[in-house]
């Protein structure tokens, strides 16, 4: 890690962000949180889990991603015989060759959409996890790797749980952040009715960064400093997690280097080589909430993400800010 | 980002309030503690009460509305009765008060009950001042004053939350604490006292801290410099209260009385102003002459008394004490006799002159060496005497002349021994075993007497008379008992009495304890003694001690004196220390008149005097020094290496000039032992800025960017204080600029 993060890469990181934040704004209206949020995760070289109903933008929202970075996208809707195969990809015998041959599955893209990933099997989910955890597929012996940058959209529709197979607490670990997207406000909406537009296919952006510009900013991202303070503070809110009674168990090592990764993509989305306190606590829901769970679940998804947002806010108010 | 820091909430400032209101009450009516007043038990009450209110907060409501209805009728009442029931004013008077008091504790003051809690407080603790003139004085006042501010800011504050938010005295539901109000249902000290540490800004509390000291030392200064007047004469309370003194010091004491005194350690007077190689190595501060045997005890006969009566002052504040003439000393002792003690001025023999503190109501008899107030003293006595004599040997030229049919005319006991014949025959008898057919002047018989009592009874303050009837002394000295320093002088003087000697008892101290810290002579209640005191036959009092271990008669001989002198007890530890500090209290504040204040304003003026000539010399000598090293002949060589000097100091303070100051921070950042160039500092003082400038203040995008900056300092990259001074200054103009453009 250098000492300082030059000026120039600094304002070539805002302004890439700004382009991907504007692009993505034309087809995502009033959603500029749900679109920082993502762009945050981008930088940090994560994956996203959308929890929301169908209908509000999941798939438009990883499009008009892919679309604004020059990026492979690829969508996967998972079902309950959704095989593993069919998502890392088949060794298939080539009579040509006379030999197998590795026929990449959907996987093999920058930008991966799951979607509805918990209505497939877990012998699936493991595999499409697997390869978030590693960003690569070994098949029959051979390593492939997947594109890089790499992300994974995976979506879930929190209400509608017949036939599917959630994800355990551990795989949850490995998406960086869920967010919701959530209802646009009216104004935009009468935007978005009177555009028309009905499918992600017919969403028209040109690139507006280099698939190499991403990796640039993700290795950019870790050179932001934190400072001593900062961690400590962020130390405490994980802490907290940990010896508040409301939870069955607090949030894993994995859990805080998250939330510290993406305190400094936030902050340098934000044209900042330093991560301040606002950066960490304003990440810590959709960074935490995902990796924790009630000690009293009352079976209600909803009544318990609330829940446990709720917990999280407390104990935002009650660990003391570095001065 | 919300960096400040939390604030108590309305029910904490009631909390708090209430609290600071207990305390303050129980804290000025344990004033009444330090008075000499019967309220001891009533004072004992109001502390019970405020702790248990303190423990349980919501019992006040459990107090029905009728019940403070009838409070104040029932409180007159009582006061009624107490005043019409004999107590003297002043108890009465302070018993009214510990009783609103108690009403305040128990009831949920509003705002004008805690200004009335803060009066009633002033009074008790400004009536134990001028009652008593001691140094607890000063620290309940001290403490008392700085808990009032506290109080009267709460108060305050409370007053304006609930402006805000509404009335905060809303009554807390369920039936287990009938009215009482929310916050004190809520009151669980522990949180409140967390609350406190996380709210408090610990600097502006040591900034009020500072403020107060700076106040009181304010105070202190105009008290040295101010007229003074006489605080305990400028109220009529020491008319009010009739002061009860110890037995042990009256003109009637009864066997065990100073005994009994000896039990306590507190101190009953101190000697000020005397040079320890002067003072007597063992001294006998004389109180009261006791004549008449009676009753199986000795008191101050009537003739005694009129004689120490015929010489009565009246707002007197100097007597001339019967020494006159070119010789003996002139030193000038300071008394402060403690509250208490009694009417009878300690003292060692004549003197040249006492002076008191201010006018006073007094008798004096110069043959007795009795000096006694008109009252008992409530509050402390201060005075001086100039030339005390402390011989053992007391000429007293009146009672030379005088026969002994004369003084018993007069009235006065020193031969009379009050016993039965069967009594006086055991006492004749034992008169002929000392005597030993031997006809022995007034000193032999002293000497003989005492070592005859000595070889029969051992000391020991456990000491109890044989039972059976007749005189108790004449019991005494018939049993082989212990026996304490009253029965051996009485045994002593009912045995020279028989012989044909008159003898006479005498209480006070004996003794005293070198204070080393305040320089002056500690005397305590434990040195209380009874002696005697014998006519020689030809014109003169000897002073017996027959006490086993303090056998003494007359003088002791020069190389025993000196013995007695090196000896003496040197108080130290802190108790020592305290003690000292209560002298400085008297010297300075109880008898600090306009003599001692132009004396002390004479000193600070010599003082400065003398440093300035000090300096004024130093600086002529260096000088001098300097002028004669520059007209020394020098070679070529040193010449040269006066030059180098001179340049290697130019060069010095230029860089001095030019560095110094990043020099200055550096060390300073070095010797914190934190962060490389005072990083850490940059850090902290950004976050001072950070705080004075919250977002939303101000320009708004000035001031964005300054807070920008400011937190990019705060939490970015380490930066040096030289690159982080301009931010610091915009900071500055930004925090200026918002006081002007308040949103």
């Amino acid at each position: 890690m250098s000492d300082f993060v030059s000026a120039p890469a600094m304002a070539d990181a805002r302004s890439a962000f700004a382009r991907l934040h504007e692009g993505m704004a034309r087809t995502i209206r009033g959603k500029d949180e749900v679109i920082e949020r993502v762009l945050v995760c981008l930088a940090a070289g994560g994956h996203v889990l959308i929890e929301d109903l169908p209908g509000v933008g999941k798939t438009t929202l990883a499009y008009s991603l892919a679309r604004s970075m020059d990026c492979a996208f690829s969508r996967i809707q998972f079902t309950s015989d959704l095989l593993p195969s069919d998502v890392i990809g088949v060794a298939i015998y080539d009579e040509a060759r006379r030999e197998f041959v590795f026929r990449r599955g959907p996987v093999f893209a920058n930008v991966v959409l799951a979607d509805e990933i918990n209505r497939a099997t877990p012998k699936t989910q493991s595999a499409l996890l697997e390869v978030m955890d590693r960003a690569r597929v070994s098949v029959d012996g051979e390593t492939h790797e997947v594109g890089r940058p790499f992300m994974v959209f995976a979506t879930q529709n929190p209400v509608d749980y017949e036939g599917t197979f959630p994800l355990p607490e551990s795989q949850m670990d490995r998406f960086l952040m869920r967010i919701h997207i959530g209802y646009p406000e009216p104004k935009d909406e009468r935007e978005i009715l009177r555009g028309g537009q009905s499918s992600y296919d017919a969403i028209q952006l040109n690139p507006v960064v280099q698939h190499d510009d991403i990796v640039r900013l993700q290795a950019l991202t870790k050179e932001v400093f934190v400072e001593d303070s900062v961690l400590d503070y962020l130390l405490a809110l994980v802490v907290a997690t940990r010896t508040e009674a409301d939870f069955k168990a607090g949030v894993s090592v994995r859990g805080g280097l998250a939330l510290k990764t993406a305190a400094q993509a936030r902050a340098l989305l934000r044209g900042r080589d330093f991560v301040l306190p606002e950066d960490v606590f304003t990440l810590l829901e959709p960074v935490f909430a995902h990796r924790l769970s009630l000690t009293r679940s009352g079976g209600d998804a909803l009544e318990e993400r609330r829940a446990v947002a709720a917990t999280l806010r407390r104990i935002v108010a009650a660990v003391r800010l570095p001065e | 980002m919300d960096n400040a820091r939390p604030e108590l909430e309305t029910d904490d400032l009631h909390q708090l309030r209430w609290a600071l209101g207990n305390v303050l009450a129980m804290l000025s009516a344990s004033c009444g503690l330090f008075l000499d007043l019967d309220v001891v038990p009533w004072v004992l009450a109001v502390l019970v009460v405020g702790v248990t209110v303190c423990r349980w907060p919501t019992l006040p409501g459990w107090i029905p509305s009728w019940g403070h209805r009838l409070a104040f009728p029932l409180i007159v009442v009582a006061v009624t009765v107490d005043f019409y029931g004999g107590t003297d004013t002043l108890t009465a008077l302070v018993r009214v008060q510990l009783l609103l008091l108690t009403y305040r504790i128990i009831s949920y003051r509003k705002r004008r009950d805690d200004l009335q809690v803060v009066l009633l407080g002033l009074f008790l603790v400004v009536l134990t001042g001028v009652m008593t003139l001691s140094l607890a004085f000063a620290v309940q006042l001290f403490v008392f004053t700085g808990c009032a501010l506290a109080l009267l800011l709460v108060t305050t504050l409370a007053d304006v939350t609930r402006g805000v938010n509404g009335t905060a005295d809303t009554v807390a539901a369920g039936a287990g604490h009938r009215s009482a109000p929310a916050w004190a249902a809520e009151l669980r000290w522990g949180r409140l006292l967390r609350r406190l540490r996380s709210a408090v800004d610990w600097r502006i509390v040591a900034l009020a801290v500072g403020l107060f000291g700076g106040v009181v030392a304010v105070t202190a200064m105009l008290f040295t410099a101010i007229p003074r007047f006489e605080l305990g004469r400028s109220f009529f309370l020491d008319q009010l209260i009739t002061k009860k003194t110890r037995t042990g010091f009256s003109e009637s004491i009864q066997f065990g009385d100073v005994t009994r005194i000896q039990e306590d350690t507190s101190v009953a007077f101190t000697v000020d102003g005397a040079s320890p190689d002067r003072l007597p190595g063992v001294p006998y501060w004389r109180m009261v002459v006791l004549d008449e045997h009676r009753d199986g005890g000795f008191r101050s006969s009537a003739g005694l008394r009129a004689e120490l009566a015929r010489r009565s002052w009246q707002r007197r504040a100097a007597v001339e004490g019967g020494v006159t003439g070119l010789k003996g000393s002139r030193e000038r002792w300071t008394f402060y006799l403690e509250p208490g003690i009694s009417r009878y001025l300690p003292l060692t023999g004549a003197y040249r002159e006492l002076r008191f503190n201010r006018p006073m109501n007094f008798q004096q008899n110069i043959p007795l060496r009795m000096v006694a107030l008109a009252n008992d003293p409530s509050e402390l006595v201060g005075f001086e005497i100039t030339g005390m004599e402390s011989s053992a040997i007391l000429p007293d030229a009146v009672q030379a002349e005088r026969t002994r049919e004369a003084a018993e005319a007069a009235g006065l006991g020193y031969w009379r021994v009050a016993a039965s014949a069967e009594d006086r025959a055991r006492l004749k008898r034992w008169v002929n075993e000392i005597q030993d057919g031997d006809d022995l002047t007034a000193e032999a018989f002293a000497q003989r007497a005492a070592r005859w009592l000595a070889a029969r009874h051992r000391y020991g303050l456990e000491s109890e008379l044989p039972a059976g009837s007749g005189d108790a002394v004449v019991r005494w000295l018939e049993g082989r008992g212990p026996g304490h320093c009253e029965l051996f002088a009485a045994g002593f003087a009912l045995l020279a009495r028989t012989a044909g000697h008159p003898a006479r008892l005498v209480t006070g101290f004996k003794g005293g304890s070198w204070n080393e810290f305040s320089g002056s002579l500690i005397v305590r209640n434990s040195m209380a003694h009874a002696w005697c005191e014998l006519w020689d036959g030809s014109g003169a009092w000897i002073r017996v001690d027959p006490t086993p271990g303090a056998y003494a008669v007359g003088d002791p001989d020069p190389e025993l004196a000196a013995a007695q002198q090196r000896s003496r007890t040197i108080d130290g530890g802190w108790g020592a220390r305290l003690d000292g500090l209560r002298v400085f209290w008297y010297r300075r504040v109880v008898n600090f008149d306009q003599a001692a204040q132009l004396e002390l304003v004479e000193d600070v003026r010599g003082g400065v005097r003398l440093w300035l000539e000090r300096g004024r010399t130093w600086l002529k000598g260096v000088s001098d020094d300097a002028m004669a090293w520059v007209k020394r002949p020098r070679s070529a060589e040193q010449w040269r290496l006066v030059l180098i000097f001179f340049v290697a100091l130019s060069l010095s303070l230029w860089a001095g000039l030019r560095w110094g100051e990043p020099a200055l921070w550096w060390l300073v950042a070095r010797l914190r032992g934190r962060g490389r160039r005072g990083q850490a500092a940059v850090r902290r003082e950004a976050a001072r800025w950070l705080r004075r400038l919250p977002p939303g203040r101000g320009v708004a995008g000035e001031v964005s960017r300054v807070r920008a900056e400011l937190e990019a300092l705060r939490f970015g990259r380490p930066v040096e204080r030289d690159a982080a001074r301009h931010i610091f200054v915009r900071a500055r103009q930004a925090v200026r600029g918002a006081r002007w453009h308040r949103p």
